[in-house]
């Protein structure tokens, strides 16, 4: 109830004076009360004066007339002898009183006979010139005289002096009270007027900075929102225009309201539901159905905090472009153990950074090239026109069982990866994982993939190789000097025929050459110091075409016994070992067959490991044989990891799948801790004369 | 204190609670597993392959409070196990955190479409392996 009369209403009234006015009432008031008090008091005491003066007058005049009388008997018997110590005796009290200034008496004509104290000066004469019993009246003094008669005859007079002091005293108390009355009214009415100067002066004052205040409020309010716009609008500028969007989300999924425009600029329009992973799955639906797993799983919080979020998506696409995810868990306390309060999403378009660095890393894989075949053109072009092959039969050949698709690619990848072309490496790696998965065959948007990842190696290769064809041949010094011997010595023309028709086969050194360059190469991307190569090869020339395939499979034992065989230097330091491992690569020619040794001294092969893999295969695993069998089946690695160089065991099945084709076999020798040595066996069907001279 | 007493050794339903399966070809990873899991008082039993791991899981007398699987194993892969078991409603009510090497995320969706609980890498941290295990099978660590 009391309450609801505190309404502004009550507050108008007063709101409606002005303090100025209020000052001015105030002042009047005062001075007006100061001034009633004055005059109040002045008049109270007038008043007291007007009641108590003539009393005062009227008893000193009764005094002085009746006093002069009352001697004039008492003085009879004194005067009548003319005695002066009677006649002061009988004056009595009068003697004493304060305000009696004198008392005379005096003989009939005149003379003093007694007097008390001293009537003025020439006052004596002036009142006996008055009549017996009057008052003689001056400021000073009252006066009066009185015959003193024994039976009808003059013995003397008596007159009595009486002082106007008390009189006159009172009056100037009077005008005393009258002067400090005015005087306290005064004072009070100027103190008053400063006091409320004062009070209302500071009101005053604090009102007009409060009316000044007011009247520059709203300036200064549209002046702040002025400021408060601008910033916001540079705040959005910077939002918007950096390459970064920024997303809130709540651990729901649900987007807060505040993110960067520019995402909407990327991914379109925002869903209704407000759910971001519905607006990432429009634009790439793998990325945004991971996320939206991802953030399920952020949400369950099984996995701690920093774990599960690692997990969500890392790169999305849009409309040709390509963006980077980050994220920043947002928990009470920041710290990441607490419960997830918010997860700010940073999208970043990072679609020009990858373009800069797919061509730096094409100069790179361009230059690098361009060494590889300054070293080694034939090699080179070798490998070039095998990959074309690959490529080819990739493309076109849609009736492959996948598992061969998958041995091509890795082929492919393997080959690829010695002459460094990371680009090709990645996308083959790619494509084979996802074979892995689900063992169906290659898609055509993975062969669109692999075509033009190509396309553009080739047309580098191209660049590098121009358009020459596979036709020059190869003659060492070992070549020259046997003929011109042969020359010298006259030999017979079937014989010079003969060796001549051994230059159109390659020579087997030079294939060593390149495993040789392949291992050490494979030991420098491996961190491994740099691997011993020792080859044998002398003289052995093999037919260039019929054995392509083999050598290229090759690259998988060189590649495994680099990677697998070969320890790291530590591990071989314990062993007794050099640091660096020894590759032995050796060929020869044992009659009609082309023997190939490719020897570590590395760790062997764990075949009791190799058993276990092949008894979870569901393969024979009971002898040697069952195990060397088991060493080149698909999928068998002893391997934990998987990496870009080796370990998924489609390798060995390679190199088994290229020595059948050929009629030959392989023979494995690996004892635990001195190494390993595969031993193939290929017919060679090599001219008479090699086999002459090879035996 | 008096419930512990009564209970026969190395069975009855405290057991069940605690016990984890752990499926890996590499003994290894499961014997790290087994010695991350065991101090803290989980029961850990093996299977090397895909196929007895989902034997173990389909037997009705193994009760699992949890299963640790791997990816990649050959015969049956961590995947096509998991999907299966999502097809038998029976088995479905065990947790499954998948441990593997394996990153891809096709293959992490198709886990947790299968009702995959987690997915943790190796090489695993195993602060992080107890961690999530705890949040999966709570049990007093007495």
């Amino acid at each position: 109830m009391n309450q609801t009369s505190q309404d502004p209403g009550a507050k108008s009234g007063l709101d409606s004076i002005s303090i100025p006015t209020l000052r001015r009432w105030l002042s009047v008031a005062l001075a007006m009360a100061v001034l009633a008090y004055t005059a109040g008091v002045f008049l109270l005491v007038q008043q007291i004066f007007n009641n108590f003066g003539p009393g005062v007058h009227a008893d000193l005049e009764w005094r002085t007339v009746h006093g002069a009388q009352q001697l004039a008997r008492a003085a009879e018997l004194g005067l009548a002898v003319a005695d002066s110590a009677v006649v002061l005796e009988s004056f009595g009290d009068f003697r004493s009183s304060e305000d009696v200034i004198a008392i005379v008496a005096t003989s009939p004509s005149g003379g003093v006979v007694a007097q008390h104290g001293l009537p003025p000066a020439g006052s004596l004469s002036a009142v006996f010139a008055l009549k017996p019993d009057e008052l003689h009246q001056t400021p000073e003094y009252f006066a009066s005289w009185s015959p003193v008669s024994i039976e009808g005859a003059e013995v003397g007079r008596v007159a009595m002096f009486v002082s106007t002091r008390r009189l006159t005293g009172s009056q100037r108390l009077l005008k005393r009270v009258e002067l400090v009355t005015a005087g306290s009214g005064g004072i009070g009415l100027v103190l008053g007027l400063v006091v409320l100067g004062f009070f209302t002066g500071a009101v005053i004052k604090r009102d007009a900075a409060l009316a000044h205040y007011a009247a520059t409020l709203e300036d200064k309010v549209a002046q702040r929102t002025q400021e408060l716009n601008h910033r916001n609008r540079s705040m959005r500028l910077v939002l918007d225009n950096v390459s970064q969007g920024f997303i809130t989300i709540k651990p729901s999924g649900v987007m807060e309201s505040e993110r960067s425009a520019v995402v909407e600029r990327w991914l379109g329009p925002p869903p209704l539901s407000g759910d971001l992973a519905e607006w990432l799955e429009r634009a790439d639906d793998e990325a945004g159905s991971w996320f939206r797993i991802g953030v399920e799983a952020v949400r369950d919080g099984i996995l701690p905090l920093e774990v599960s979020v690692d997990q969500l998506p890392k790169r999305m696409q849009s409309d040709g472009r390509t963006f980077r995810l980050d994220y920043i868990p947002i928990t009470s306390t920041g710290a990441l153990d607490e419960p997830l309060q918010n997860l700010l999403v940073v999208i970043t378009d990072i679609t020009d950074e990858l373009a800069r660095e797919r061509f730096e890393r094409e100069q790179r894989e361009m230059a690098q090239m361009f060494q590889l075949v300054s070293a080694d053109r034939p090699g080179f072009m070798r490998f070039f026109s095998e990959a074309e092959k690959i490529i080819h039969q990739l493309m076109n050949d849609h009736d492959h069982p996948p598992q061969v698709q998958k041995r091509l690619i890795h082929t492919l990848k393997g080959n690829c990866g010695l002459y460094r072309l990371v680009s090709m490496v990645e996308v083959c790696h790619q494509i084979e994982s996802r074979m892995e998965d689900d063992r169906t065959p290659l898609t055509d948007a993975e062969r669109e993939v692999i075509r033009k990842a190509w396309t553009r190696v080739a047309a580098q290769a191209r660049s590098l190789i121009g358009d020459e064809t596979d036709d020059a041949m190869e003659i060492d010094r070992e070549d020259y000097t046997e003929i011109v011997t042969l020359v010298a010595e006259r030999a017979a023309h079937e014989r010079l025929a003969a060796t001549l028709r051994t230059w159109k086969l390659e020579p087997v050194s030079l294939r060593l050459r390149r495993l040789g360059a392949q291992a050490r190469y494979l030991a420098e991307r491996l961190g491994k110091p740099a691997v011993q190569i020792v080859m044998t090869a002398r003289g052995v020339r093999l037919d260039s075409e019929r054995f392509d395939g083999f050598w290229s499979s090759l690259a998988h034992v060189v590649r495994n016994a680099v990677d697998h065989g070969i320890e790291t230097p530590d591990v071989r330091r314990a062993g007794g070992k050099a640091d660096a491992g020894t590759l032995a690569l050796a060929a020869r020619i044992e009659e009609a067959t082309f023997v190939l040794q490719i020897t570590d001294d590395g760790a062997g092969i764990n075949w009791t490991r190799l058993a276990e893999k092949a008894a979870a295969q569901g393969l024979p695993h009971a002898t040697h044989a069952d195990l060397v069998e088991a060493l080149f089946a698909d999928g068998v690695s002893t391997k934990e990891e998987v990496t870009q160089i080796s370990g998924r065991g489609v390798g060995m099945a390679a190199v088994r799948s290229a020595v059948l084709a050929m009629g030959g076999r392989v023979l494995v020798n690996s004892e635990p801790g001195q190494g390993t040595s595969f031993e193939f066996r290929l017919p060679a069907h090599v001219p008479q004369l090699q086999k002459e001279r090879a035996a | 204190m008096s419930s512990s007493l009564v209970l026969p050794e190395g069975g009855g339903a405290a057991a069940k609670l605690r016990r984890v399966l752990v499926i890996d070809d590499s003994p290894a990873v499961r014997s790290e597993v087994r010695a991350t899991l065991a101090p803290a008082g989980y029961e850990v039993i093996e299977a090397a392959d895909g196929v007895s791991g989902a034997a173990a899981i389909s037997d009705g007398a193994t009760e699992l409070g949890l299963v640790i699987c791997d990816v990649n194993m050959p015969q049956l892969t961590g995947i096509e196990l998991l999907e299966s078991l999502a097809q038998s409603a029976s088995s479905r009510s065990v947790p499954i955190l998948m441990l593997t090497s394996e990153g891809r995320p096709s293959l992490m969706q198709r886990a947790r479409r299968a009702g995959a609980k987690g997915w943790l890498l190796k090489p695993f941290n195993p602060a992080v392996l107890l961690t999530a295990v705890r949040k999966l099978l709570p049990i007093d660590p007495s």
